[in-house]
């Protein structure tokens, strides 16, 4: 064998041992950098990805632009389609906003599905809008279109209230409504658990559950779950005068169960005891009134001066005796 | 070297001189800015589809400057062209080291040139900076070429032109899309090019950063698989007939 042949094939040799301790430290480096590309379809398109997704998304539009309605009959060709597109691009935030949502309530079990699937990815875990989508969906029952005695599914408010509660940790500042889906999914839940309490009573259990994991939150350190939801007390306030004077389904009053009563006054006491409340019916009292303006019960007086018991107004000194108050 | 240099630089020099090279690179500037029209069928997805499409047509681009060489080496070969250099002080190895480096430059510019372009169109169009990933996910595209190159002159010099194209074309879709063979280093990626690991696409849409020390280590990948493909070549280019 000539020189120049060995050299070559040394060379060769080197050259392909270096290409593949390289590949070595790349494909992993790659798996690191793009998550995706493992759920990713083994289909050979060349690694043109995420164009046949961008393809797919505009197939998409037009066929579900084109359709009167998505419903039971065409809702399996639409799903395919949208699965297609999350094997090409699972990151592709769009089609799961909008894409999964068109099919919601002609194949709920598949829509839930597709929007769980994008609240454990990790690109979108900043969305807020995915998991509030995914707890709307399983907080509600779906009936089929076309025969209304096919349920197609039924709320699961455990699960609901879980992604709710996602929605509400991925917002800097969660929407009203996010938080309010979440107090009824978790009472909801927590009253179809326990067959002996009332919604009333669920809910503001769940609030003063909330308040308490605030609390302890803020005195262990912040370690753990802590509430996430803005404007606790009052929400806990007016679930509180909702307890006290329940109605039925009719808009009829109705008694207040007995564990109810004793929580809104565990309620009063340890969260609203600064709120300055009618003990009767949780109404916000005015500084300096005697009894109650909403059910005349006598109430403690409060903000008043404590030599001539004008109202103080937040003052340091009274206006009209100039006492100092603290 | 200069031998080298000298093959090289007429190769590259035979495709910039080429008209069509440019019209080529107008068309698809206009299909990238073409994008932008889909606002509505894409419901907003415009942006993300304007750098797919710039991806993609790079992609393209680079593949059809690569296959232009199987057809130059194996007509070369053909009509005695080379023959005539080889007779010269010029070593077999050192025509297809030339060859290779020529046509990887001229794909380099053409996706250099297509690659600017469109960065102009969409900052004009969405009035927005390129992000970082952009850069480097265009970036990697042109530097997948040096190993895609390598394979064009590996089929070029092994095969006439008629099937020499196409088996490049389906060596560069193979080494694109085998990602199960991911596991056997040695095999994909070593013996089999592994062209995805230049493939950030999503990241370039996604605005997610790739590591600098990543895009080194794929330019050291992309010149040691050339040198690996250049050397397989020239020991089966040194044991063939030439006119």
């Amino acid at each position: 064998m000539k020189k120049d042949t060995v050299v070559r094939i040394v060379i060769m040799i080197v050259a392909l041992l270096a290409a593949s301790y390289l590949a070595n430290i790349l494909t992993p480096m790659q798996k690191e950098i793009s998550i995706e590309k493992a759920q990713l379809t083994k289909a050979p398109i060349a690694g043109l990805h995420k164009i046949m997704a961008d393809v797919a998304w505009m197939r998409f539009i037009n066929v579900a632009g084109g359709m009167d309605t998505i419903d039971t009959k065409n809702v399996d060709k639409i799903s395919s389609m949208l699965e297609k597109i999350i094997a090409y691009d699972p990151n592709f935030e769009e089609m799961y906003q909008s894409g999964v949502l068109c099919m919601s309530n002609a194949d709920p079990k598949k829509a839930i599905e597709f929007l769980k699937k994008a609240c454990e990815n990790d690109y979108l875990k900043t969305n807020s809008k995915l998991p509030f989508n995914t707890g709307f969906l399983l907080s509600r029952t779906i009936v089929d279109q076309n025969d209304p005695n096919n349920i197609l599914s039924t709320p699961d408010y455990t699960q609901a209230a879980k992604y709710f509660r996602m929605a509400m940790q991925r917002a800097a500042t969660p929407e009203p409504y996010v938080v309010s889906s979440y107090i009824r999914a978790k009472a909801k839940a927590k009253a179809e658990a326990d067959k002996k309490i009332d919604e009333y009573f669920a809910t503001l259990s769940v609030l003063y559950d909330e308040w308490k994991a605030s609390k302890k939150g803020a005195y262990e350190g912040a370690i753990g779950e802590t509430s996430s939801i803005p404007d606790l007390e009052t929400r806990l306030l007016k679930a509180a005068q909702s307890a006290k004077n329940p109605v039925d389904y009719d808009g009829k009053p109705i008694k207040p169960l007995p564990q109810t009563l004793a929580l809104i006054a565990k309620v009063q006491k340890e969260v609203l005891a600064n709120n300055h409340l009618c003990p009767n019916c949780i109404t916000p009292t005015a500084a300096g009134a005697k009894f109650c303006t909403s059910c005349g019960t006598k109430v403690q007086v409060w903000g008043t001066c404590k030599t001539c018991h004008k109202v103080l107004n937040g003052a340091k000194y009274c206006a009209d005796c100039g006492t100092k108050n603290k | 070297m200069s031998e080298i240099m000298a093959i090289a630089s007429g190769t590259w020099k035979n495709i910039l001189r080429m008209k069509v090279v440019y019209f080529l690179i107008l068309c698809v500037w206009i299909l990238i800015g073409s994008a932008a029209l889909y606002e509505v069928l894409s419901m907003g997805q415009h942006k993300p589809l304007m750098i797919d499409v710039s991806l993609a047509l790079n992609a393209v681009a680079a593949a059809l400057v690569v296959i232009s060489i199987t057809f130059e080496i194996p007509r070369e070969l053909r009509q005695g062209v080379a023959s005539t250099l080889l007779t010269k002080s010029l070593g077999r190895t050192q025509y297809l080291a030339g060859k290779l480096i020529g046509i990887a430059v001229a794909a380099i510019v053409i996706c250099a040139l297509i690659t600017v372009g469109s960065f102009v169109i969409f900052y004009y169009t969405f009035t927005e900076s390129i992000a970082l990933p952009m850069f480097q996910a265009q970036l990697l595209q042109i530097l997948s070429i040096i190993p895609m190159a390598a394979i064009g002159v590996f089929f070029a010099t092994l095969f006439p032109e008629v099937v020499a194209p196409v088996l490049t074309i389906i060596a560069i879709w193979f080494s694109y899309s085998v990602g199960v063979l991911q596991n056997i280093p040695l095999l994909y990626g070593g013996i089999l090019p592994n062209l995805d690991l230049f493939n950030f696409r999503s990241q370039a849409v996604y605005h997610a950063d790739i590591p600098w020390s990543y895009v080194g280590l794929v330019t050291l990948w992309g010149i040691a698989f050339a040198i690996f493909a250049l050397m397989l070549t020239s020991l089966f280019f040194k044991v063939k007939d030439i006119k």
